[in-house]
């Protein structure tokens, strides 16, 4: 419903209250201490839903408040309230619990900040006694942002709370606050307010890439503007992957990882070749350390999809596999961490982004070419490696075959993303969605194949449990059935993306781009390709 | 989303008063309600001091282009919504009659709720129409309110068997003892034989009370005036077994406890 907020000085405020008392008629409502920290989601969607959540604290209880951005209306309360950082499996059931629940999907609630403010509420009513409209007063309003910034005194405010169906009040309070001199009210939602304050974009996801490039950019001020937004996100991730606030913090920071290093597969003739090298190295280990807990946490999530998919196994009989990967996930989360917080990764952050920091003229980039034809190329390269490759397969090639051609498509894939706007947008987004179905087959494929060396390797860690490791061999004989199907079934799906047709409207695009560039850089090589 | 009907053959049976108190207590554990007030007495619509349905207002309910919820008017209470009657209700069939699909016109129109609310309550007037059919058809758990006597037990039967031989035999029942007067033999009686005669019969009784009837004085739930006494604690408590047969027992358990550290008795 329509809120209006009129901050001010208290002084002021309460000059207004009291002209919004005389001329509405407000009954006074309730006066309260209201204080709680706000929470949202790292990537801020609560914000983009239109709300944000307070977990309140009540002489008797603690609740989770649902509002909307002014912290006015509400969405829903959840009791009890869990402590931050909150993930959906530990809100409480219910049918409000269920809804935030699917909106948090797998990023947890954090803490913004504390707020504390008092209000007073007022409210207009009808000849039958019914509220058509609120007022509320909030004073004394201290915002002390999470992490070392300092407390906040903000200044008053008014709030007018309009009520679904009963908007002439609303329009009358509206004409009302029009005729106040000097008056305006505020443009953006409270919420918006806050959370600047804690040094939150509203809204934004920082894992979001954002760069510029143009199609007059070197390939040089390219690269490195690519390389400076996937290392900002690498950056921002660190803290909520250490502290293992949610699973999306590892997974955002190992495409950033994975991007970056395909990115530096692709920067011969831009980057100073021993330089290259080693950040890739360095790179490579990094990525790697990580890459075992990834796979634990996708296989904790996904367990109930397992126990689905064991037919005669009981859930009850397959919770000591659950426990055993729950243990090693914890010991793999305190090696990641130990890995984030060492000297070698730290050392590799800060002389990476001194790197991308250097002069181009200071002879550690290459001062030509210009970015769009070498960005054509390195598209070109990279499909044509996934169509060779792709070719050559067939029903009895092995596993590593398919999970190679899964990591060449991907780097495929995030070349055409980094680079789409300035070769053609429009068929680079196309092209993307023709490889998306093929790499969702890779994918699943590739899923199974690890999961049966995974549970292969558990059920020898729980030789004492006869009747877990025989529901893990019914799940291993289930997961294999599934991944053969998968594998005949790449043959149609490999052949949508090659389709002639298809594959030469995309190498018309690339050609009327950019010629093919005489004298580039052979194919990357295999190792330090990603 | 779920919804609840209030409903019953038989008027007099508490159905507006529990829908009423229902959507209160739903919405203090936090749940967003919308009370749908489909009688023509206009009964809950009275109670929460809510404008009745305007002119013209069933055909807009019915009318698919329209929004069902720019219909929807607040209550006094932050997360109660209401779709308010009038008299023009009465005629409710009648308009039912000329539509397509006139026996599933409120579950399709109920959708475009889904997404504002957690819980619907629809308080149904009495009787067995095309109207009772819609509700049938939408409604994820039927709420049978009946008082302790012989006759209010017929129709709960008739109504049991009109459900099964006709399109809504795995329509949930939950029939629940409504306006019991312990001072009455009968009602004592009837109320002890209940449980083995009726499957599914709530464990929740919800007595006779003033507080309920100073609602048509307080034009308010028992809650907001009188939320110490037994009838609001019977509220409550219906409440939790309806939660608990629409979602699960883990909140039901989780919002009791919390309930029961905050009352001044514990």
């Amino acid at each position: 419903m329509p809120v209006l907020r009129i901050p001010g000085p208290i002084r002021e405020l309460r000059e207004r209250e009291r002209r919004l008392v005389e001329n509405l008629a407000l009954e006074r409502a309730a006066d309260e201490r209201l204080e709680g920290w706000l929470l949202e989601t790292f990537d801020g969607r609560l914000f983009r839903d239109g709300g944000l959540v307070e977990r309140r604290e009540g002489p008797d209880a603690t609740e989770l408040i649902w509002t909307d951005l002014d912290l006015v209306g509400e969405r829903g309360r959840i009791r009890p309230a869990p402590a931050p950082p909150i993930l959906a499996p530990s809100l409480p059931a219910g049918p409000v619990g269920e809804r935030l629940g699917e909106l948090l999907a797998d990023r947890a609630l954090l803490a913004v900040g504390h707020l504390r403010r008092r209000r007073h509420t007022w409210a207009m009513r009808d000849a039958h006694g019914k509220i058509v409209l609120r007022v509320l007063v909030e004073s004394a309003i201290e915002f002390t942002p999470a992490g070392d910034r300092p407390r906040r005194r903000l200044p008053a405010q008014i709030h007018v709370e309009g009520l679904r169906g009963y908007e002439d009040a609303f329009a009358r309070a509206q004409a009302l606050v029009a005729k106040w001199r000097g008056v305006e009210a505020a443009s953006s939602p409270f919420a918006t307010e806050l959370l600047g304050l804690a040094g939150w974009e509203p809204g934004h996801d920082p894992s979001t890439l954002r760069y510029e490039i143009g199609p007059g950019s070197s390939a040089a001020e390219g690269f490195r503007n690519i390389f400076a937004a996937l290392l900002d996100v690498i950056e921002v991730n660190l803290p909520g992957t250490i502290e293992a606030l949610d699973d999306e913090f590892l997974h955002d920071l190992r495409v950033a990882i994975r991007r970056t290093r395909t990115l530096i597969a692709s920067a011969r003739d831009v980057i100073a070749e021993p330089s290259r090298e080693a950040f890739a190295r360095e790179f490579r280990w990094l990525g790697g350390e990580t890459s075992w807990l990834r796979d634990l946490d996708v296989y904790l999530l996904h367990f109930d999809q397992f126990v689905a998919r064991a037919p005669r196994a009981s859930e009850h009989e397959l919770e000591p596999l659950r426990a055993l990967l729950r243990s090693h996930r914890e010991r793999a989360r305190e090696h990641v961490a130990t890995v984030l917080r060492a000297e070698r990764t730290r050392t590799l952050l800060r002389r990476w982004r001194a790197f991308l920091e250097t002069e181009v003229e200071s002879g550690a980039w290459a001062t030509e070419p210009t970015l769009v034809p070498l960005a054509v190329d390195r598209v070109r390269r990279a499909e044509k490696r996934v169509l060779r490759l792709g070719r050559s397969i067939d029903g009895d090639s092995p596993d590593e075959e398919f999970h190679e051609l899964r990591k060449r498509a991907k780097k495929l894939r995030y070349l055409l993303e980094f680079f789409g706007e300035v070769i053609d947008a429009e068929a680079s987004r196309e092209r993307i969605r023709e490889l998306k179905d093929l790499q969702d087959l890779l994918g699943a494929h590739q899923d199974r194949a690890v999961q049966i060396a995974a549970l292969e390797r558990f059920g020898e860690e729980l030789m004492d449990v006869p009747a877990t490791r025989a529901s893990i061999h019914a799940l291993v004989h289930s997961l294999d059935a599934e991944r053969r199907a998968f594998r005949e079934d790449f043959a149609r799906h490999f052949s949508a993306y090659d389709a002639p047709k298809v594959r030469r409207t995309f190498r018309g695009v690339l050609d009327r781009v950019a010629p093919r560039v005489r004298g580039a850089s052979d194919d990357p090589s295999p190792k330090d390709a990603p | 989303m779920k919804i609840v009907a209030l409903y019953s053959i038989k008027g007099g049976v508490g159905k507006t008063s529990t829908a009423v108190n229902l959507a209160w207590a739903a919405a203090e554990r936090g749940v967003r309600v919308l009370l749908w007030d489909l009688d023509p007495q206009a009964a809950a619509t009275w109670s929460l001091r809510v404008r009745t349905l305007e002119r013209g207002g069933v055909r807009r309910l019915l009318k698919r282009k329209r929004p069902l919820h720019a219909q929807v008017l607040a209550s006094d209470h932050p997360r109660i919504d209401l779709l308010p009657a009038s008299l023009a209700l009465r005629k409710f069939d009648h308009h039912l009659a000329k539509v397509r699909k006139p026996r599933t016109r409120l579950r399709e129109r109920a959708k475009d709720l889904r997404g504002r609310y957690d819980l619907v309550v629809l308080d149904c007037p009495p009787g067995l129409g095309l109207l009772s059919e819609n509700v049938f058809e939408a409604a994820d758990l039927l709420l049978v309110p009946i008082i302790p006597a012989p006759l209010s037990l017929r129709t709960l039967d008739q109504l049991v068997e009109f459900l099964a031989a006709h399109r809504w035999p795995a329509l949930a029942v939950a029939p629940f003892l409504s306006m019991v007067d312990r001072r009455k033999g009968l009602h004592r009686e009837v109320a002890h034989d209940l449980p083995t005669r009726i499957p599914g019969l709530l464990e929740t009784s919800v007595p006779i009370s003033s507080a309920v009837e100073r609602m048509g004085v307080h034009r308010a739930p028992v809650a907001a005036f009188a939320p110490h006494g037994v009838a609001a604690r019977a509220y409550e408590t219906l409440y939790d077994e309806v939660h608990a047969r629409l979602w699960g027992d883990v909140a039901t358990a989780t919002a009791r406890e919390v309930r029961d550290a905050e009352s001044p008795s514990s």
